[in-house]
Order: structure tokens, then C-alpha cells, then sequence
């Protein structure tokens, strides 16, 4: 009897210390940013002042808009090619789809300084694309969209396709098919899809780093500039905006996806 | 059937349909007429066809060969959307954004028929399927029965000239299916569509059907009414699925007097009366149905009345399964690795249903019952 | 046979027909992909091959000589040194992500309870996170003015700052927080999907916890480690930020040496060399894992 008491307790113990590890050093910053310490590694009293000076500092401002620039353009871009691709490789059999499926994979498992560097010798040795926008945006089309893909794919794996038939069935060309029936079942994935997208863009950081040129500073770049004076207070409020926006937005995807569930 | 005078029209025609899939003939050179008002089924085991048959005429898969006629009129290049057919789905297919209304109106409103009337029209089918005061509820609110009912509403809504049903019942419980059956049966003769319907079930096929094909492999074996293709299957695949389990492969070997002679594979002669339909030679075996055995104990002599063409051959009780309403035994026929199923129902009040395993006993049946096989 | 003959020439006409129908659908579905793989995936790598047999001038422009320099750099000299010790690294990482990861996902699918939600969030929001804020936490933490040091240093147990950064301990360290996350979930997940009655059998067999722990769980979770071995070991493999945030110039992996040739230095040449060859240890890795346990679990891994 005894040893099965003990047994849990122990695996508890382990698992809070592991959650310890993993949050420690995110909450630590997130108090920070509320310290009046100027380093920012330190407590020295409540102050929200950090905050106020993220809002007036130019800089990141102007990376912030990039940031949320590209990663809207990327986020709708890669949610429509994400949607008809997984549709046209769920729907279709044809010679070499296990090739494409597989070379789909690649931008996600190649180490993303290999994906960075070729798009940046691709770009400037080769079509000349401008390093900027254009760069950035298709280089986050090309790692996110296969995301996109394999998210709604799963889905339709578990879709009911004779919903399909019967909306063809009962009369709908398959165009309305898709407006009133399969577009509003598939829409809980390809929001969720969206939804996930939208912070690996938005928090990439190596890709863009290889292809972004001059002049082009994201907010991740920004950070990483900012790394090398060590813990600064801005810094502080950026990190605990950003896992605050990613615990909300979390939260909203469970949301979405439930209410996806519970409706087939 | 052949024998009325006046056939409804016809209102579905299939024509020397092929379908291929890679490595199998799902559909084979089939011809089949379906009559305006009639309860068709195609019936046969899982994969052999029937159900790729029934999406052919939906539309829903295109034939490698031949033509599909609704209403006279070739169908062959219409997408499922412009035929007038509609198909009641094996899982049902319910739309689970949109209430019981909202699916069954779905067509309707793909007709672009006025609000109102699609009011109207939905109100009807949903008493005509015993749904009142469902209509606002989602699917995952119903039961498997309702579901199958707002599924039949939803395509009966639509008028069409075929409603086809993919295995309608199969996916509910033995008695809802009971009650659903009844239920098809009641709204067919409500509205008089023609019904096609796909099924695995023998019962099923025979307590609803005007008519019966039965198909294996991809290829029609039998056409008829539920009576013909239950007493005079034609052949052994045919005798089997419908629960004949006493078949006898052989040939006949001698013929006179309109009595044949036929000889088992097994080496038992038995004498059958000669069949105005089939030629001797083409007889390849015969079955009885179980329940049309008689068991009569050896020591007790032969109380009734025997005809040159009974059938009586002596064995021993092998085993008893007591069914409740009927025990099936299996008899070894004497000399032979013959196994006879016979069926003693309670009502027979003869001291047979006490008979027990190891018992002497003489298998009897008329010649008349004897159903000849061409395959 | 003149009917046989139409029969089958109408045959085959619906076979073209649907054929034609089919390449059809695929431009339609499938053209904007496949643009995306063939121009910016296959095309760059294709580029980067090339460059990889070319001279360096002495400004960085790319001299258009061929030469198997680069390549040798790599197998015979230092940089192999480096390759290897990013693979020992992503082995070792590997290894301490399934040792510390298997006990939390253990206990979340076991006994997890009504709280099962808010520890899978607490795991999941880490992996969702910049990762490149959540390094700098863990320097904020670790760092020579970082809070460990300040906080020993105050309460007088030591005297000087520790030497945490710039350490091998420090990389393996970074590189276990920062991927830890993606070895939990997928080993959760085949925990959670285990049917408990395999293991009761287990148990009604005789099978004492501990045995049956070996003896069944672990085979039977043997998809979910396999999904999570791929997901933490492919990017540690080519890790540049850890090294190059925890390893200073101390520590270099094969990805930081990437990074440098290409954003430091500008020798494209050398660095597309290096970066295929990061390719092709990747590739090789992803064959024999595909290979040894299937692709369902590399796809299921995403």
C-alpha cells in the first residue's frame, strides 16, 4: 500500500521541478519588467515605467509594425496555400505525392540556418529579389505554409467526407459544397492553423536574421541586438508581452478547437 | 411478377454499367430496369458492389462503361447535383452546423424554392418522420433512429424520382432497425417514391423489398420478388446467403416419367420431379430450407403418407441448439459426411423437440420442396 | 468483335477523361506548393550546392572556380571536429530531454486528473514562446550578473560570480530548456492514448509496476519518443542561437558555423559548403529515422 502512495509523489515532485526549470526563467523576466532596477536583473521596487518607455521607444515601434506586417501577410498567405494544398493532396492520388509530401517537409525539418542562408544566396545571387519585405515574406510563406498544410491536413483526415457528397447530393454545385458545408466545418482547423502561424512568423528569428538585409529589424532582430548588453528592462516588458500574447492566444485556440469538436 | 398486366413505368434504367477499380471489378456488365413506386434492394455481402452501384446512379462515382437512365433520360455526364435522385447516407451525413430545419431545408434552398414555402415544405416532411418539435435541434442532439429520419426528410424533401438508400439501417441497433424498417415501409407507401436501397441484411431485403437483386463480385445473380429469390434461389451463392444451409452439389444421372434422378457429389441418389424452367442438364445441385425437414423418430414407423417423390434418408442427431422459438439440429445422414440442418419450430406438436443428441432418426421432406440450382 | 472493341474504347475514353480531369484538379490544388518547393526550396538548395565547389576571393566576392576545398575543410579538419561535437550534443540533449521529459508526461497522463488541461497549457505555452526571448530569460538567470550569482554572492556563499556561462554545461543546458517542451508532448500523447486495460492485463499477469513498466508501457510509447526524438533532435542538431548565446566563441556547433561564414565573415562559398553538409547529416538522420521507424512518425511529430 505504501508503495504505491509513494510512487506519484515522487513522479509530482519531478514534474514540478521540470516546470520550475522550464518557467523560472520566464517569470523571473516577467517580474522584472516591474522592477525599478535599470539593469533589469534585479528587484528593486514596483514600476511600470518600463513599459511606458517600450511604448515611446521609436525603435521598437517601427520593428514591432514590420513584425506584425509580415506576419499578417504571412498568416493569410500560408492559410489559403496551406487550405487548397491539403485539400488537393487529401483529395487526389497521384505518382510522386509521397515526393511532394515529403519535400513539403523540408523547409520545417532543415535546420533553419541552412533554409536561411540558401534563400539568402537564392535572393541575391540568383533572382535578386530585394532584401526587406519581399524577402522576409516569402521566406516565412515557405517555412509556415507547410505548417499550414500539415495542421488542416490532419483535420481532414478525421473530416466526414460524405457530408461533402451529401451537400453535392442534395443539389449544392461544389461551390456551394464548400461555402455551406466543408468551408465551415474545415474553418475551426484552418483558424487554428492560422492562429499557430501567426507567432512562428512573428517570433522568427533566424530565418529573417539571414534574409532581412539593412535596415529591415523585425522585433525578434531588435531583441537580439539588444542581447549583447545583457538584461535591459525593455527587453523585460517585450519577453512578458510576448508569452502573455501566446498564453491568450493558447487559451483561444483551445476555444476554437473545442467548439470545432463539439459540433461534429 | 412478369405475369401483371399493367407494369408501372419505368423509372430507373441501368445499362451494361462497368466500374473498375484498380485490381477489381467493383460493377460487372450489369442491366437492371427499377419500377416507378417499387422498394428495390440490392442485396449481397460487403464488396461485392452494390454499394459503388448505388453511388453510380447518385453520381457520386462515374462508370468506366455504359448508361444510367433516370426517367428515360440518360444521366451519364450530369454531376450528383443536377440528378433527380437523392441518396440517404449509411452514416447519414447530417450536417452538424445546422439544426434539423437547416438540413432538411438544404436543398430547397440550393433550388432557390421562396422562404415561405421552404417552410412549409420542411414543416411536412418533419411530421411526415414523426419529428415535430425537433426542428430546431443539431444532430449531435438527436438519436441514431432520429438522425436516420431527418437524413430521409432531408432527401424526401426534394421530391425526387429515385431516393436511393446506402445501407440506411445498418449502422442502428437490431430493434430500432425493426422499428425503422417499419417506419421506411409506412413513408414509402405515404409518398410513393420510388426507393432503392442497398443492404447486406437477408431479413432486411426480404420484409421490405417489392424486389430483390442480389449481387456478388460485381455481378447480378438473381432478380426477383422476395419470395422467388428466398424459395427457388438458382444458385448456390444465392441458396446459401439466403440461409438455406442444406445444399447439394451434384447432376442428374437419369431421367423418366418426369421424375429425375440425381446423384450427390456425395454419392446419394435422391428422385425430384422434373422442372418445367431448368433442362436436366443444366442442374448442377438442389437445397432444401431447414424448416422444411421432418424428423421422425426410426423406432416409431412412418405415420404419413409417403409420395414417390419424398425424400427420407436415415442419420443420427448430432447436435441440438434449443433457440427458444425453434431448435436446430444437425443430422448425419447414414453412409455419408452429409450434415442436414433442419429447423423443429415449438408449434409442431409432435414428441420431436425432445429428441436429443445420439438419437436414431429418418430426414424427411417432399420432392416439391426441393429447390434445383443452375450455379 | 465489334461491340467488345466500342466497349472498350469507351473504357478507355472515361479513363482519359478522368485522367485528364485529375492533372486538372492537381494544377489547380497543388501548383502554388508546388512553385513554392521547386523555386525557393529546391532551387536555393540547388544554388548552395553549387557555391559550395567554388573558390572565396579575398573581399568575399565568389570566385567561379571549381574546388573541392571546402568539402575537405569539412571531413578532414576542424570543422568535422565541430559537426561531431553538434551530433554528440543533440544525442546528449536528446537523452536528458526523454530522461527529464518521460516522468512529467508520465504523470500528467497518469495522474494528471482534472488538472491534466492546465499542465499540458504550462508545457505547451514554453513551446509556443519566442524562443529566442525565452534563451534570454535563461541568460538572465545564468548569466555572470545574472540572479543565481547576485543571489549567492548577497548571502555570502561564494565570493565570486560562478562561471556558468560559456561552459558545455550551459550549452547542454540551454539546449535542454529550450527544447525539452517538444519531448513532453509527444510522449504525453502516447500516454495518454495507452489503453488502460493492457495494463491491467499486464498487472492480472503478474507483471509487477516495475516490469510492467518495461515491459509494456515503454514499447507501447515507443511512437510517441520516437515523434519527440525527431522534433528536439533535428534543431538542436543545427543550433546556432544556443551556441552562440551560451557558448560564446567558446562553443561552436555546426549551425553556428553557418551563421558565422555567412553573417561574420561572407565567405558564401565556405558556408554553403558547410550548410550542405548540415543538410546532408540531417537527411541521412531523417532516412535511417524514417527507415528504422516509419514515416507516420515523423508526420505524426508535427
Amino acid at each position: 500500500m505504501k508503495k504505491k502512495k509513494i510512487a506519484p509523489k515522487i513522479l509530482w515532485v519531478l514534474s514540478v521541478l521540470t516546470l520550475i526549470f522550464l518557467w523560472a526563467p520566464v517569470i523571473l523576466i516577467m517580474v522584472y519588467s516591474f522592477s525599478n532596477n535599470k539593469y533589469g536583473s534585479s528587484w528593486e521596487g514596483f514600476t511600470t515605467k518600463w513599459y511606458v518607455k517600450l511604448i515611446t521607444n521609436d525603435q521598437v515601434r517601427d520593428a514591432l509594425i514590420r513584425s506584425l506586417i509580415i506576419a499578417g501577410i504571412t498568416v493569410v498567405v500560408s492559410t489559403l496555400i496551406g487550405t487548397i494544398t491539403a485539400y488537393g493532396l487529401y483529395k487526389f492520388n497521384f505518382k510522386g505525392k509521397q515526393f511532394l509530401r515529403t519535400s513539403i517537409l523540408l523547409p520545417i525539418v532543415f535546420p533553419s540556418v541552412v533554409t536561411g542562408s540558401a534563400l539568402l544566396v537564392f535572393f541575391t545571387r540568383l533572382v535578386h529579389i530585394p532584401l526587406g519585405y519581399p524577402s522576409i515574406i516569402i521566406a516565412h510563406i515557405v517555412f509556415c505554409s507547410p505548417l499550414a498544410v500539415f495542421i488542416i491536413l490532419g483535420r481532414m483526415q478525421r473530416f466526414d467526407w460524405s457530408w461533402e457528397e451529401a451537400a453535392l447530393d442534395l443539389g449544392a454545385t461544389p461551390f456551394r459544397t464548400f461555402i455551406r458545408v466543408t468551408g465551415p466545418q474545415l474553418l475551426p482547423a484552418i483558424m487554428a492553423s492560422a492562429m499557430l502561424i501567426f507567432p512562428w512568423s512573428f517570433d522568427d528569428f533566424v530565418i529573417t536574421y539571414f534574409v532581412a538585409g539593412v535596415g529591415s529589424t523585425t522585433l525578434p532582430i531588435y531583441v537580439f541586438s539588444q542581447l549583447r548588453f545583457g538584461a535591459t528592462p525593455v527587453i523585460n516588458t517585450i519577453g512578458t508581452l510576448f508569452v502573455t500574447i501566446t498564453m491568450l492566444g493558447l487559451v483561444l485556440v483551445h476555444f476554437i478547437q473545442k467548439t470545432g469538436k463539439s459540433s461534429t | 411478377m412478369s405475369g401483371s398486366d399493367k407494369q408501372p413505368a419505368v423509372c430507373l434504367e441501368i445499362r451494361d454499367v462497368v466500374k473498375q477499380f484498380p485490381g477489381v471489378t467493383a460493377v460487372d456488365h450489369i442491366n437492371l430496369e427499377i419500377r416507378e413506386g417499387e422498394i428495390f434492394s440490392f442485396l449481397g455481402p460487403s464488396g461485392c458492389g452494390k454499394s459503388t452501384l448505388l453511388r453510380i446512379v447518385a453520381g457520386l462515382e462515374n462508370q468506366d462503361q455504359g448508361d444510367v437512365l433516370i426517367a428515360g433520360q440518360a444521366v451519364n455526364d450530369l454531376p450528383p447535383y443536377k440528378r433527380d435522385c437523392s441518396t440517404v447516407f449509411q452514416n447519414h451525413a447530417l450536417f452538424p452546423h445546422m439544426t434539423v430545419a437547416g438540413n432538411i431545408g438544404f436543398g430547397l434552398v440550393e433550388r432557390k424554392v421562396p422562404k415561405a414555402e421552404i417552410k412549409k415544405r420542411v414543416q411536412a416532411k418533419v411530421d411526415l418522420v414523426n419529428l415535430g418539435g425537433m426542428e430546431d435541434r443539431y444532430p449531435h442532439q438527436l438519436s441514431g433512429g432520429q438522425m436516420q429520419r431527418v437524413a430521409l426528410a432531408r432527401s424526401l424533401v426534394l421530391e425526387p424520382t429515385v431516393l436511393l438508400l446506402d445501407e440506411p439501417l445498418a449502422a442502428l441497433d437490431r430493434k430500432l432497425r425493426k422499428e425503422m424498417q417499419v417506419e421506411l415501409k409506412r413513408i414509402q407507401r405515404e409518398v410513393g417514391t420510388t426507393f432503392l436501397n442497398v443492404t447486406h441484411d437477408q431479413k432486411e431485403a426480404l420484409s421490405l423489398s417489392d424486389r430483390i437483386a442480389v449481387m456478388k463480385d460485381g455481378v447480378l445473380l438473381q432478380i426477383g420478388t422476395p419470395n422467388q429469390i428466398y424459395e427457388t434461389p438458382r444458385t448456390q451463392f444465392v441458396a446459401s446467403f439466403m440461409g438455406a444451409s442444406n445444399i447439394f452439389g451434384g447432376s442428374v444421372i437419369d431421367s423418366q416419367d418426369g421424375q429425375l434422378t440425381f446423384k450427390t457429389e456425395t454419392g446419394v441418389q435422391v428422385v425430384i420431379p422434373e422442372s418445367k424452367d431448368i433442362p436436366d442438364d443444366q442442374i448442377t445441385g438442389f437445397s432444401v430450407h431447414p424448416e422444411l425437414i421432418d424428423l421422425i423418430q426410426e423406432d416409431a414407423a412412418p405415420e404419413r403418407m409417403c409420395t414417390e417423390t419424398d425424400v427420407m434418408l436415415p442419420g443420427t442427431v448430432k447436435e441440438v441448439f434449443y433457440l427458444g422459438d425453434f431448435s436446430e439440429m444437425s443430422v448425419m445422414i447414414d453412409d455419408t459426411d452429409i450434415i442436414l440442418t433442419v429447423f423443429m419450430t415449438r408449434g409442431w406438436s409432435g414428441p420431436n423437440m425432445k429428441m436429443s443428441q445420439g438419437e436414431r432418426v429418418i430426414a424427411q421432406w417432399s420432392g416439391d420442396n426441393m429447390n434445383l440450382l443452375v450455379g | 468483335m465489334p461491340p467488345l472493341d466500342d466497349a472498350s474504347a469507351s473504357q478507355s475514353q472515361a479513363k482519359k477523361r478522368e485522367k485528364r480531369k485529375l492533372a486538372l484538379n492537381i494544377t489547380a490544388y497543388l501548383s502554388p506548393i508546388i512553385i513554392i518547393v521547386v523555386v525557393f526550396v529546391f532551387a536555393p538548395l540547388a544554388i548552395i550546392l553549387f557555391f559550395s565547389f567554388l573558390k572565396s576571393g579575398p573581399y568575399g566576392q565568389i570566385v567561379y572556380e571549381f574546388t573541392f576545398e571546402n568539402v575537405k575543410a569539412i571531413l578532414g579538419g576542424g570543422y568535422g571536429k565541430v559537426f561531431l561535437k553538434s551530433v554528440y550534443l543533440a544525442i546528449q540533449t536528446n537523452l536528458l530531454c526523454i530522461l527529464l521529459g518521460y516522468p512529467i508526461a508520465y504523470y500528467i497522463a497518469r495522474f494528471g486528473g482534472k488538472w491534466k488541461v492546465l499542465w499540458i497549457f504550462l508545457i505547451i505555452v514554453p513551446s509556443w514562446s519566442s524562443y529566442l526571448i525565452r534563451l534570454y530569460a535563461l541568460k538572465t538567470l545564468v548569466g555572470t550578473k545574472g540572479t543565481i550569482n547576485t543571489f549567492l554572492l548577497n548571502i555570502g556563499l561564494i565570493s565570486e560570480p560562478i562561471q556558468i556561462l560559456y561552459t558545455n554545461f550551459a550549452v547542454t543546458m540551454a539546449l535542454v530548456f529550450a527544447w525539452l517542451p517538444f519531448m513532453i508532448l509527444p510522449i504525453y500523447a502516447a500516454l495518454d492514448g495507452l489503453d488502460r486495460s493492457v495494463l491491467e492485463a499486464a498487472t492480472d499477469l503478474g507483471a509487477n509496476p516495475f516490469r510492467r513498466f518495461f515491459r509494456v508501457t515503454l514499447p507501447l510509447t515507443r511512437g510517441g519518443l520516437l515523434a519527440g526524438s525527431i522534433l528536439v533532435f533535428i534543431p538542436t542538431v543545427g543550433e546556432w542561437l544556443v551556441p552562440h548565446i551560451f557558448g560564446g566563441s567558446k562553443i561552436m556547433m555546426a549551425g553556428s558555423l553557418v551563421a558565422h561564414k555567412f553573417t561574420a565573415v561572407g565567405n558564401i562559398p565556405q558556408g554553403s559548403s558547410l550548410a550542405m553538409m548540415l543538410a546532408a547529416t540531417l537527411v541521412l538522420i531523417l532516412y535511417l529515422t524514417i527507415k528504422w521507424g516509419g514515416r507516420e512518425a515523423l508526420e505524426k511529430s508535427l
